[in-house]
């Protein structure tokens, strides 16, 4: 008569084949696996330090700044204050009026 | 550390507990080495890519999960092949290349191990995974349900056939 064998048998059986089979696993299964795993982990999305909505942020911030700076008063410079005192003074208006006279003038060396 | 790199360890341990068993379950369910290394490859992939952020408690569900529908997806090509005719070579190549490129299992020294082995490999994709996932990797009927998209019922009726037609296996080799 045949033994029957139990199904915890089995089972423990079947556990033990197997756990057998994993340790002698050659080394070319190993290294394939560790491959496959450094791959997997290497593929995992690094999630960004910058938030995704950050460039409609900085684009909104930019127009703003743009928008802001049309209504800001411009800084006064030495060149600005320069400029503004030519203008203001008389002979050099009268001087910029009549540029192309001077030019002339320099042309025909009778100006020296 | 920051939690990425705390993630990217936790996974790392948890390949390892996982790959070498899970390999095993592959290959049995497709027998052939190269292509069951990659079956874990693309199921390891698509765990790191879809599923990292879940908790780690649900992670061995869904690598299962995934693998099985690797293995489906290979088993449904392989149909395919065959059924334009070109599996016919193929699936005798399979075979042979499966028990020649195993040198290391020992196991077929073992006579009950050999056995047990061959009988394992005898039986129906669905009833060898149920019996495996149960078996060998502790899942309860309902996880195995879960990893094998199916209801309880057909996990234990699977289960069932399963043993019955490895007890008969084993009976016959008079173990």
């Amino acid at each position: 008569m045949k033994k029957q064998i139990t199904e915890q048998q089995l089972q423990q059986l079947g556990r033990q084949l197997l756990e057998q089979s994993v340790d002698t696993l050659d080394e070319s299964v190993s290294i394939g696996l560790k491959k496959a795993r450094q791959h997997a982990l290497q593929s995992q999305p690094k999630p960004s330090f910058i938030p995704q909505w950050s460039g409609a942020f900085a684009v909104i911030m930019v127009l703003f700044v743009i928008v802001w700076m049309g209504y800001e008063t411009p800084v006064i410079t030495d060149e600005l204050m320069l400029v503004e005192d030519m203008i203001q003074i008389e002979e050099t208006q009268e001087l910029i009026n009549d540029i192309e006279f001077y030019q002339w003038l320099e042309q025909r060396g009778e100006l020296v | 550390m920051n939690n990425i790199e705390i993630n990217e360890q936790a996974l790392e341990v948890f390949f390892k507990a996982i790959e070498k068993r899970a390999f095993r379950i592959a290959e049995f369910a497709i027998s052939d080495r190269d292509e069951a290394l990659d079956l874990i490859q693309n199921s390891m992939l698509k765990l790191v890519q879809r599923y990292a952020d879940r908790d780690e408690n649900e992670w061995t569900l869904l690598f299962y999960r995934i693998l099985q529908n690797e293995i489906k997806d290979w088993k449904r090509k392989a149909w395919v092949r065959g059924w334009f005719g070109f599996i016919d070579s193929e699936t005798e190549w399979i075979e042979d290349k499966s028990v020649q490129a195993c040198p290391d299992r020992l196991v077929h020294q073992d006579a009950i191990s050999s056995a047990m082995h061959t009988a394992i490999k005898q039986l129906p994709w669905r009833q060898q995974q149920a019996f495996l996932l149960r078996s060998w990797e502790g899942l309860n009927v309902k996880q195995t349900a879960k990893v094998m998209t199916c209801t309880t019922g057909s996990v234990k009726t699977h289960y069932s056939r399963a043993v019955t037609f490895l007890r008969k296996q084993l009976a016959e080799g008079e173990l």
